[in-house]
């Protein structure tokens, strides 16, 4: 069946505009699928892709892009969230971009979703083993802070000599008492790959860990992509007597929701330089409120 | 054997082997609709002008002939060949020749693809391989029929060097097919 037969019988003939299925021609999709395939099998490993262009430019989530498209089916519902937000302009953008291309349903529910695209985040909501959690990567090399040299980072990657990482460590505990990098903490997948697990706050790390879903990183600009299997070992770098820790929010509650439990968001009032935090993840925001206007109270009281 | 090609049936095909892959030992049905196209769906999934591809074993020529037209792939040697297809339970140690790829490259190591005779969880009669890894709970087992005891032990000893090694994926005579990477412990009970 064509595309255009398939848009027709579908009634969303309008939305075609000539496109392939999904925007990508299928020769572009096989390879990126042969990609992916490849990034399962070897987890955390990065594996190169010829990243075709995309009607976005590189750096607004390309490589997620590109990721999904090559997942995407019509009985798929997508749901795409930046730092969180299902409103954001890139997260907005792109859902409306995949939805002219393919015709799928979209949603802000992560319980409904079969596929998310994200940038930055892990949503709050435990996802199961049906969803794929497909995250952008603005810089897949874990390494390129203590190794300028692709070819270098690829020789340490290869014979795990991750000594350099451990020292850098290290000279940030010696310089402010503990390891100070916040997003983009490095992980161990399966206890042999050093990954950059995207910028995604240390508070969504324990979520990789031995996790019910599939993770797939696309890095567009970089052309890389790279996975975690479910049920896989996802360890952050730590020593002995520094051990990793989330980042802390004792005594801070959402504004909206008051939950205590998720990752807060600091707005500061520039009138009045008052700091209020509201949850990052805004869907599960969302989700307490309505529950607390079903129960009639109010957490944030 | 017939050969159906759109792109919903690929589609469905790549997500059904990436469930397969990320869940290794787990058995998943590639074509519903009828058994005979599984195998032409799958390497119209994989395969193209891009890659090369190399078949072991009895009708070699014919099966070469048939993949050559159903994805426009290149017939190579094994020891340079993207795909490998098995087309009995054994390739007599021929799998050893396959690429495993290099240490800074090692997604360049090979796709092996086992022509079996049936996969399931509860037949008395097949090969038992225990799987543990990435993708398993614990560990999982699976029941292959149409396999040689020793190809698992070879896969074994040719995924020792990881991250160097091969992938694989069985597919049965129902179209049913199970996915086995190089980072997959296998044993034969």
């Amino acid at each position: 069946m064509r595309f255009s037969e398939w848009l027709h019988e579908h009634g969303q003939a309008k939305k075609s505009r000539d496109y392939n299925f999904a925007f990508i021609n299928e020769a572009a999709k096989r390879e990126i699928r042969r990609k992916i395939l490849k990034a399962v099998a070897i987890p955390g490993y990065q594996v190169p892709f010829a990243s075709p262009e995309l009607p976005i430019a590189r750096g607004w989530g390309t490589g997620g892009l590109q990721i999904t498209l090559s997942l995407i089916g019509p009985e798929d519902i997508l749901k795409v969230i930046d730092q969180g937000c299902d409103g954001s302009v890139n997260a907005v953008n792109i859902k409306k971009f995949v939805g002219q291309v393919t015709g799928v349903s979209t949603t802000t529910d992560t319980r409904r979703a079969t596929i998310i695209q994200t940038r930055h985040r892990i949503p709050e909501e435990a996802m199961t083993r049906d969803q794929i959690l497909v995250l952008q990567v603005p810089f897949p090399e874990a390494l390129r802070t203590v190794e300028p040299s692709e070819a270098e980072t690829r020789r340490m990657h290869g014979e795990a000599d991750y000594s350099q990482m451990w020292l850098y460590l290290y000279e940030d505990i010696v310089k402010f008492g503990e390891i100070s990098i916040g997003a983009r903490y490095p992980v161990t997948v399966n206890g042999r790959y050093i990954m950059d697990p995207s910028p995604i706050p240390r508070w969504d790390l324990p979520r990789l860990h031995l996790a019910e879903t599939l993770f797939l990183f696309g890095a567009g600009r970089e052309k890389r992509i790279y996975a975690i299997p479910p049920h896989t070992r996802v360890e952050p770098l730590e020593f002995e007597d520094v051990p990793f820790r989330v980042e802390n929010f004792r005594g801070k509650a959402c504004r909206r929701c008051g939950s205590r439990t998720t990752f807060l968001d600091e707005i500061i009032d520039e009138a009045s330089g008052n700091r209020t935090y509201l949850c990052s993840d805004t869907s599960h925001c969302d989700k307490l409120l309505a529950q607390q206007d079903e129960q009639g109270d109010c957490a944030c009281k | 054997m017939p050969a159906a090609k759109d792109f919903l049936d690929t589609q469905q095909a790549f997500r059904l082997l990436l469930q397969a892959l990320s869940h290794p030992g787990e058995i998943c049905l590639l074509s519903p609709r009828d058994p005979r196209l599984g195998l032409p769906l799958m390497l119209q999934t994989l395969l193209d002008h891009e890659v090369s591809f190399a078949v072991i074993g009895p009708e070699r020529d014919s099966y070469a002939g048939l993949v050559k037209n159903w994805t426009r792939s290149r017939v190579t040697e094994v020891r340079a060949a993207d795909f490998i297809i098995v087309t009995r339970g054994s390739s007599e140690g021929e799998i050893e020749k396959a690429k495993r790829g290099t240490l800074e490259y090692p997604d360049q190591g090979a796709t092996i693809i086992y022509l079996v005779d049936s996969l399931s969880r509860e037949d008395q009669n097949g090969l038992r391989v225990k799987l543990r890894g990435p993708g398993v709970k614990n560990e999982i087992q699976a029941i292959i029929t149409g396999l040689a005891a020793d190809e698992i032990l070879r896969l074994q000893e040719i995924n020792l060097e990881f991250p160097l090694g091969v992938d694989c994926f069985f597919i049965d005579q129902m179209g049913q097919v199970m996915g086995m990477p190089r980072s997959s412990l296998p044993e034969v009970k």
